[in-house]
């Protein structure tokens, strides 16, 4: 059989012809050539502004898919590249290039403003690429992934909404890392060098964050800083938990004293005889931007941020501590617990 | 020129690029949106000259079409798996340049399911084969190919661009004709309601 002329078909029929193909085979056609690549992007434009953004899940296996701001009528479509060659591959570290370059030439089929979404989940030897445009990235690199490492692959994404980082992040993150100003961060590590940096820099919305060893005085640094309205603008939410190896679990270990916390910053405390106020947040814990957990943190401590008096709720443990930014000043916050209450005794009584 | 089959069923002559006629139920010519278009209302007058295409390429087309009358209508394309065995003998007795041929006359007659049904098949063959693959079903288009096609499609875009132009001049003329009566109507009341006014002025 001949090879098929597609380009002397009028355009109605070369439309109609690449609407037949899945996107997968759109893709592999359009590394061809570059003028096969020209041909499809003009003629399938519209169906590439639906893609809302390019999905990577590289694991043992990598996929890619091309996901659709509605529904997809075919599932089939939304795949861009299925493959396992990451799988039993000794060149597995070119794993890297690949996906490297899939990424320069998404650019050129789908255009270069298309957000792209990364799932990592593998051992030491795989490097991480060097992607553009990553709007959320949830990397779980065993057994470790170094501070720079991270920096290196989250400077080329400086405005990404979510960073999830686990199992360990060793080492530190440069001064000027743009991590920092992510909207939302999920970090695990294990040095106590990461964590102190967040609590000094961070300019975002919510940081969830995990470490075996940090001083009081870090945490009272923070606290001071923003009832001074020293940074954390943004900030609505900051967790910090105990991060123990297993090996070395010990139940009496604490990360915090909370009373020489409670002590140095003077927390204030609301009626104890009265049930505590009760935090409520939304926060999100993978890279799709629509999938939220509710979670919530009660407390009778708080303090309040001088220039607005802007309440925030704090709660310290032994291993964990807790701060939530309410959008309430003090005043409006002792009564609207203190009504809380009081409805709440009230329903009691008649019950 | 048309000739009746029956009472129910009229019947048109299509005449192809070598001058032949062959006639063509009007049911199955009604599945081109081009006839649809072109004659239906108006009706035709000799033979409807479709003569870019072969006699074979056109009995294909029709054949699909007299085929397809008893069908349902037309709601998207059905996908290759969903084709009758009829319709799966229609293509494969094909070869390649009649296929491509017949792809070509639908496309003109606007057959949307035979076309849709075409470009599948296209499709189809690139299916499941890496880029090394495909380049031997499908020839890259040249440098010079594309220049060429970019030229064509400019010069369609102006002439299609020229009739539009032409035919908004036409209907505003025809506006303006149809107009002119009662514009004149409209003066020549305003003249006799004048000249009585002058004249009631006068006594």
């Amino acid at each position: 059989m001949n090879p098929i002329t597609l380009f002397n078909f009028p355009y109605v029929v070369q439309r109609e012809i690449m609407d037949s193909m899945d996107l997968h085979t759109i893709f592999l056609l359009s590394i061809a050539s570059k003028r096969m690549n020209n041909l499809i992007v003009s003629v399938e434009k519209a169906r590439f502004t639906k893609i809302k953004y390019i999905l990577m899940n590289i694991s043992y296996t990598m996929r890619i898919e091309a996901v659709r701001k509605l529904p997809s009528p075919r599932p089939q479509d939304l795949v861009l590249i299925y493959n396992n060659y990451l799988t039993n591959n000794p060149d597995r570290v070119f794993s890297r290039t690949i996906l490297e370059s899939i990424q320069n030439h998404s650019y050129s089929l789908f255009g270069n403003d298309k957000e792209y979404q990364v799932n990592v989940c593998m051992y030491q030897e795989f490097q991480l690429p060097n992607l553009k445009n990553v709007s959320s990235s949830y990397i779980w690199k065993f057994p470790t992934i170094e501070g720079k490492t991270l920096d290196d692959f989250c400077s080329l994404s400086p405005n990404q909404e979510f960073l999830f980082v686990a199992p360990e992040v060793k080492g530190q993150l440069d001064d000027s890392s743009v991590i920092y100003g992510y909207k939302t961060i999920q970090i695990e590590e294990k040095d106590a060098m990461i964590v102190p940096s967040i609590l000094r820099e961070f300019r975002g919305n919510q940081a969830f964050l995990w470490t075996s060893k940090i001083e009081n005085s870090d945490i009272v640094q923070f606290l001071k800083r923003w009832m001074l309205n020293d940074g954390f603008d943004n900030l609505e939410v900051l967790t910090i938990d105990s991060k123990l190896n297993s090996q070395l679990f010990d139940p009496n270990s604490q990360l915090f004293d909370p009373t020489e916390i409670r002590n140095s910053i003077g927390l204030r405390e609301s009626n104890t005889a009265i049930t505590p106020p009760i935090f409520y947040f939304k926060r999100r814990f993978r890279s799709n931007r629509e999938e939220l957990i509710s979670a919530e943190s009660a407390t009778h401590f708080h303090i309040v941020r001088e220039h607005d008096q802007r309440v925030a709720s704090v709660m310290i443990t032994q291993r964990k501590f807790f701060f939530g930014v309410w959008n309430l000043t003090e005043e409006d916050f002792i009564k609207k617990f203190s009504e809380m209450n009081d409805e709440l005794e009230e329903t009691k009584t008649q019950n | 020129m048309t000739s009746p089959a029956s009472s129910s069923e009229v019947k048109y002559l299509i005449e192809s690029s070598e001058g032949n006629t062959f006639d063509v139920s009007g049911a199955a010519l009604r599945q081109s949106n081009t006839f649809n278009a072109m004659f239906l209302n108006i009706g035709a007058d000799g033979p409807i000259p479709f003569t870019d295409y072969n006699e074979a390429t056109l009995k294909k087309v029709f054949e699909y079409c007299e085929h397809s009358v008893n069908e349902e209508n037309y709601s998207g394309p059905k996908h290759q798996d969903d084709l009758s065995k009829w319709d799966l003998n229609f293509f494969n007795e094909m070869d390649q340049k009649m296929f491509i041929d017949v792809i070509n006359a639908s496309n003109f007659l606007d057959i949307e399911r035979l076309t849709s049904y075409c470009c599948e098949r296209i499709a189809r063959m690139l299916r499941g084969k890496n880029t090394q693959e495909m380049i031997k079903v499908i020839t890259l288009p040249t440098a010079e190919e594309l220049e060429a096609k970019q030229k064509v499609e400019e010069k369609k875009a102006a002439a299609a661009k020229k009739v539009a132009e032409k035919a908004a001049e036409t209907a505003e003329k025809t506006e303006t004709l149809e107009e002119l009566p009662v514009q004149q109507l409209v003066q020549t009341t305003r003249n006799k309601l004048t000249r009585k006014y002058l004249s009631f002025s006068n006594e």
